[in-house]
């Protein structure tokens, strides 16, 4: 073979190749830039997808952060079946048997879920934990699976339920902090758009467009669950010894800054089990049951007209040994008086000495005042359900409305109002807004919320305040109605209320809604705390049922909190208390 | 000067057919164009892959630390300890006050008002001996 064939034969061999190239090329081309839209169109289509990323919601935890968490997300296994196939393995039985075993499920229950010869798909159990899972996974049982699932958590149960809520099987906030923080704690989802290859295996170098989840917010609450778990303890306790009570509340809120440690309300809820309660046990009581108040009112007439400078605490009223008929109708005291001071007709809780009071001070400037101590208006607590108590316009008060009002009959307040009267007192008249979210922090640690001290109103003058405190101080001393209310080491400002449950046409001879609301330390007030046990059998006195329960939530709360009693000695000058962090709680 | 006329050497005869040399070179620099191309492709792809994993198990660890930290947070509740401690048979109870010295915070001058109801600051407690074991 000469030179010229050799060339010849590979210009041909070259050509030949070159014209397969050029027909592939062709047929790609006419493939791709050709009228076949629909074929290119549906390819495409098959091997597209978007997801949206899902996130993780936000926790919440208690006012030591996140060494204390309350609520977070859990990654679980829902343990779904094919019953077809289980079926035509003749396998019911055992299948049924081990998972009941596991899931601790009756067995003919799951016999009958999985008892159906044409169905493809079964759920057996939701939100199995991740452990449990794993050991039915093991058991590698014929037509068994598992599925990925997140479900909201709460880690104590029922502990704090109605300040946390729940979140619903949506996973939307559905009460409580859970609720009002939704927005902060469930987060934004990410979105995926890429292609998949003929095995459905993401292709990554086909990823479209990726945009990364941003993860909830996390909720840190101005609760402390050392103070919170006080108050639950004692609020059952109480509710052992007074079975027949219908419930149970209590706030500890700080009085400088409106902050709730803790407020706990009975009966309550396991928050994981919140779809098999009853509404009556989710209502937040503490917030959103309104009761008439009865003593525990007269606070405010007496600072009301102290205030107004209409008395001092020595100026002598007569208590008409016990009955004063007003305007044709008989007001009467629990126990019969002659003259009393001011300062002991508090001490006494005489009622008549307080619709005297009123009357002195006149229905504009006694409504003027109870309406700026918050009574009968939201204070805006950052919880839903918070109620506004019922507190009429002056249009519709009565001729006695003056002489009952002010000594809790025919007005309803909240929990949280009472004490924010007595926290305004503690707090040389000024009133707080009341708060239990201290911070939101988001997931790449920046603070988007920090909640501040909010003054919502300045209702009285700061010596009348003190003049206050000196005289709540001495509803606990003896020959007091609140003297159950002490507490060791510390002066305790307080006022019990035992008021007759409104039915209708009158008043309730046995039921009754006893409370106990004061705070301490008297002379440098930092807690106030009010109690509320409603319908308590066969005692129902405030300063018997709930100043007992007081004093022990304050007794263990001091103590908690290292609240330093005004009698103590305190070291000075020590140098390594400097060089020390601040106490995370305040 | 007269130019050199080049001669053809008869004597050197050589049969067969000889690759050009640039189409050669041009055949090379595709060669290694595709091979580059296709190792880097390959590459590109492990690297997807091992993301791919990765992200799988960042996934999985989340779940695995979220169940660790459910099981803690039950484990250090309040109530859970409280049970621990009566299973134990331990019950503990706040010191009292002849146990307690009250230390003022340094960083609050006298001047200040320490003692006063506004500084809002609770004073910093240390327990001088154990709590009572009762």
């Amino acid at each position: 073979m000469n030179n010229r064939q050799m060339a010849l034969r590979f210009v041909l061999t070259a050509i030949f190749f070159m014209l397969i190239m050029v027909g592939l090329g062709s047929r790609l081309a006419f493939l791709h830039l050709g009228p076949h839209g629909d074929f290119r169109d549906n390819i495409k289509q098959h091997r597209q997808f978007e997801k949206a990323i899902a996130v993780r919601r936000g926790n919440i935890c208690d006012r030591g952060g996140l060494h204390n968490i309350l609520a977070l997300d859990l990654a679980v296994k829902d343990v779904c079946a094919e019953p077809k196939m289980i079926v035509a393995m003749n396998a019911v039985l055992d299948v049924a048997s081990k998972l009941a075993e596991y899931l601790d499920l009756p067995v003919d229950e799951v016999a009958v879920k999985l008892n159906r010869p044409k169905r493809l798909y079964s759920r057996i159990k939701r939100f199995v934990p991740a452990d449990l899972a794993a050991q039915i996974q093991a058991e590698k049982l014929p037509g068994v699976f598992l599925r990925d699932a997140n479900v909201r958590y709460y880690p104590q149960r029922s502990f704090m339920c109605h300040v946390l809520g729940f979140v619903n099987y949506e996973g939307t906030g559905s009460a409580g902090v859970e609720q009002r923080m939704h927005s902060y704690l469930k987060g934004s989802p990410g979105m995926l758009e890429s292609e998949v290859d003929a095995l459905r295996h993401e292709l990554y170098l086909q990823r479209g467009r990726y945009i990364p989840g941003m993860e909830g917010s996390d909720v840190q609450l101005t609760l402390d669950q050392n103070v919170q778990h006080i108050v639950e303890k004692v609020l059952d306790s109480t509710l052992e010894e007074y079975p027949k009570a219908k419930g149970a509340w209590c706030i500890i809120q700080r009085v400088r800054t409106g902050e709730i440690l803790a407020m706990a309300s009975r009966p309550d809820y396991d928050l994981n089990d919140f779809g098999t309660t009853s509404n009556d046990a989710k209502l937040n009581r503490a917030i959103g049951s309104v009761y008439e108040p009865g003593s525990t009112m007269k606070a405010v007439c007496f600072a009301a007209v102290l205030n107004e400078g209409l008395v001092t605490p020595d100026t002598v009223l007569s208590c008409e040994n016990g009955i004063w008929y007003y305007k044709g109708r008989p007001l009467r005291d629990s126990h019969p008086h002659g003259d009393l001071t001011v300062a002991d007709g508090l001490k006494k809780s005489s009622n008549i000495l307080t619709a005297k009071l009123s009357l002195m001070l006149g229905n504009e400037r006694l409504h003027k005042y109870m309406s700026d101590f918050g009574v009968g208006k939201r204070l805006g607590i950052d919880l839903p359900g918070e109620e506004g108590g019922i507190f009429h316009p002056l249009s519709k008060w009565s001729g006695i409305s003056p002489t009952r009002i002010p000594i809790g009959q025919g007005v309803a307040v909240t929990a949280l109002q009472m004490v924010g009267v007595y926290a305004t007192i503690a707090n040389d008249g000024y009133l707080m807004r009341p708060h239990v979210v201290q911070r939101v922090t988001a997931s790449d640690g920046t603070v988007v919320y920090n909640a501040e001290p909010q003054v919502l109103a300045r209702v009285i003058r700061p010596e009348t305040a003190a003049t206050m405190r000196r005289l709540l101080v001495r509803v606990t001393e003896d020959g007091g109605t609140g003297r159950r209310g002490r507490v060791d080491g510390y002066q305790v400002a307080g006022k019990t209320g035992t008021a007759q449950k409104a039915i209708p046409g009158g008043y309730s001879d046995t039921d009754y809604v006893a409370s106990f609301v004061g705070f301490l330390p008297a002379d440098s007030p930092e807690l106030a705390i009010i109690v509320v046990v409603d319908e308590p059998q066969k005692f129902h006195g405030g300063g018997k049922v709930a100043a007992p329960a007081f004093s022990k939530i304050a007794t263990e709360v001091a103590c908690c909190l290292g609240l330093q009693p005004p009698s103590a000695e305190v070291i000075r000058s020590n140098s390594w208390v400097a060089d020390t962090e601040p106490d995370s709680r305040f | 000067m007269a130019q050199r006329k080049k001669r053809r050497n008869r004597k050197r005869r050589v049969d067969g057919f000889i690759f050009p040399g640039p189409f050669a070179g041009i055949l090379v620099f595709v060669s290694i164009s595709a091979l580059t191309y296709l190792w880097q492709c390959s590459r590109c792809e492990a690297l997807g892959r091992e993301i791919k994993t990765l992200e799988k198990q960042q996934v999985e660890l989340t779940k695995k630390y979220l169940n660790e930290e459910y099981k803690w947070m039950r484990l250090k509740s309040p109530k859970s300890i409280e049970e621990s401690l009566a299973r134990c048979g331990i019950s503990m109870t706040w010191p009292r006050r002849d146990q307690v010295t009250w230390l003022a915070d340094a960083r609050i001058r006298d001047d200040q008002g320490a003692q006063s109801p506004s500084d809002g600051a609770m004073r910093l407690a240390a327990v001088r001996r154990m709590p009572r074991h009762e």
